[in-house]
């Protein structure tokens, strides 16, 4: 790295510290950079670094917001009966995107893994518990992946909130929007039939 | 010089994956002819990927490699099973991420062993299908495990002198009982009742096939899984995190 001159060396360096960026993809960022117009330039940096500064996690349900509470918590207009349990933020920007729920969130931010060593005490699932005793809650969509760890998570808490007399439901499993009947697999195929409904 | 290229068809279980890029996931396959492999799957983690429930832990099923170098890349999988009750119980998923970590760890590389590929295929679907308590699944797979790896515990007679005792302690480091006099010069070893050392002789001579009828008391279950968990890790010279998990959510729910 000794051929670049050091302003350039330290972005190259800082650059592929980003997930997915090798030394190759973070020297032509850097070289794009520099030859960017300075008030793009200035607005990328203070875009950085607003993003860390500003963003706080909401004190209810764990998603990310420029406040103590997010905007979603806060909104009159959502059903304060209706909790959906996503494993990231990320999920609830996914669930936004279909403008269909109009319910509250709960981001439990990982999921149950014995092969990580991650278990139900490291996930927001005591946070859940609390809010759910709150009596206007009647019901918890459970919307963590379709994978072992989710699957995993979404079974374990449904057993803890079936005592507490709790509407608990999980998104559907079945066949992608344009898929191919013959390419599914006989898991995804068997639960799409058990999810079969009326038309 | 051009590199010779193979598709190789074999059956498998997924003991292992770690997701990147985008979509893309390398998995560790338990094969019977290859050994413990690592596979490539590319773009298996996209919604309409053939592949997604063929790269999920547990999965069982026929997969289609293509071999070029070391490296194995995957071309085609059919899933046989995905063990799918395993993720609706969390104490059946703890012992079972516990086999394939055990497993996972004492799998040779590119070695047929077909005898440790049947007996977790026998163990997974005790854990998925049967009403057993997953411990003396788990148990049994241990004791079977460290037989066949040639660890087979020597329960006939002390192991230092040789003479029969009325009473025996266990000793982890040499694989098998010492009387009360070698104990106590040797001061190490775990008290072992004479009920357990009949249960570890019974699980070692006994049909895997007849574990549905295996019935282990509950001291004799307490004991049997401090001195397995001792000699497991004596013998693999190192701690599994999910032994450790498995321990502490134990200790939280108390005794199953």
């Amino acid at each position: 790295m000794n051929y670049y001159i050091e302003p350039i060396a330290r972005l190259v360096n800082e650059l592929s510290r980003l997930p997915g960026i090798g030394n190759k993809t973070a020297q032509r960022l850097a070289f794009h950079i520099i030859n960017m117009p300075e008030e793009h330039v200035k607005s990328l940096a203070k875009a950085i670094d607003e993003v860390k500064g500003h963003i706080k996690y909401c004190n209810i349900c764990g998603n990310i917001s420029e406040e103590d509470t997010c905007l979603i918590c806060k909104s009159p207009i959502r059903d304060q009966s209706t909790i959906c349990v996503v494993e990231d933020i990320r999920d609830v920007m996914a669930m936004e995107r279909t403008r269909e729920y109009k319910g509250l969130y709960h981001v439990l931010k990982g999921t149950i893994s014995p092969m990580d060593g991650i278990g139900p005490d490291d996930i927001r699932i005591k946070e859940l518990l609390h809010r759910v005793q709150d009596d206007s809650i009647k019901e918890v969509i459970m919307a963590t992946n379709p994978n072992i760890e989710g699957e995993a998570t979404a079974v374990y808490i449904s057993k803890l909130l079936k005592p507490m007399g709790i509407k608990t439901t999980r998104i559907a499993h079945g066949l992608p929007v344009g898929g191919d009947l013959e390419y599914a697999d006989q898991v995804t195929i068997s639960k799409a039939l058990e999810g079969r409904r009326e038309m | 010089m051009k590199e010779i290229t193979r598709h190789l068809p074999t059956q498998g279980v997924v003991l292992r994956y770690t997701n990147f890029r985008e979509a893309d996931r390398m998995i560790t396959l338990l094969s019977p002819e290859l050994g413990k492999i690592s596979v490539l799957a590319r773009g298996c983690r996209k919604q309409k990927s053939r592949f997604l429930s063929a790269t999920e832990l547990f999965a069982y099923g026929d997969y289609v490699l293509y071999r070029k170098g070391d490296f194995h890349i995957m071309t085609q999988a059919n899933v046989r099973d995905s063990f799918y009750e395993i993720r609706n119980d969390f104490n059946k998923l703890v012992y079972s991420s516990y086999i394939l970590d055990l497993t996972d760890e004492v799998a040779s590389p590119g070695q047929e062993d077909y005898h440790l590929f049947y007996l977790l295929l026998q163990i997974l679907s005790y854990l998925c299908y049967s009403d057993l308590c997953p411990k003396d699944i788990t148990h049994v797979f241990e004791v079977k495990l460290m037989a066949h790896l040639g660890y087979r515990p020597v329960l006939d007679s002390c192991m230092n002198c040789g003479s029969n005792s009325k009473s025996y302690h266990f000793d982890v480091r040499e694989g098998g009982l010492i009387c009360d006099d070698c104990h106590n010069m040797v001061k190490r070893g775990y008290t072992i009742q004479m009920g357990t050392i009949r249960t570890i002789e019974h699980i070692l001579d006994m049909d895997i096939k007849r574990l549905n009828i295996l019935k282990i008391p509950a001291p004799i279950k307490e004991e049997l899984d401090r001195i397995l968990e001792a000699y497991v890790e004596e013998r693999l010279e190192k701690r599994l995190k999910t032994r450790q998990f498995m321990k502490k959510i134990s200790r939280e729910r108390g005794p199953s």
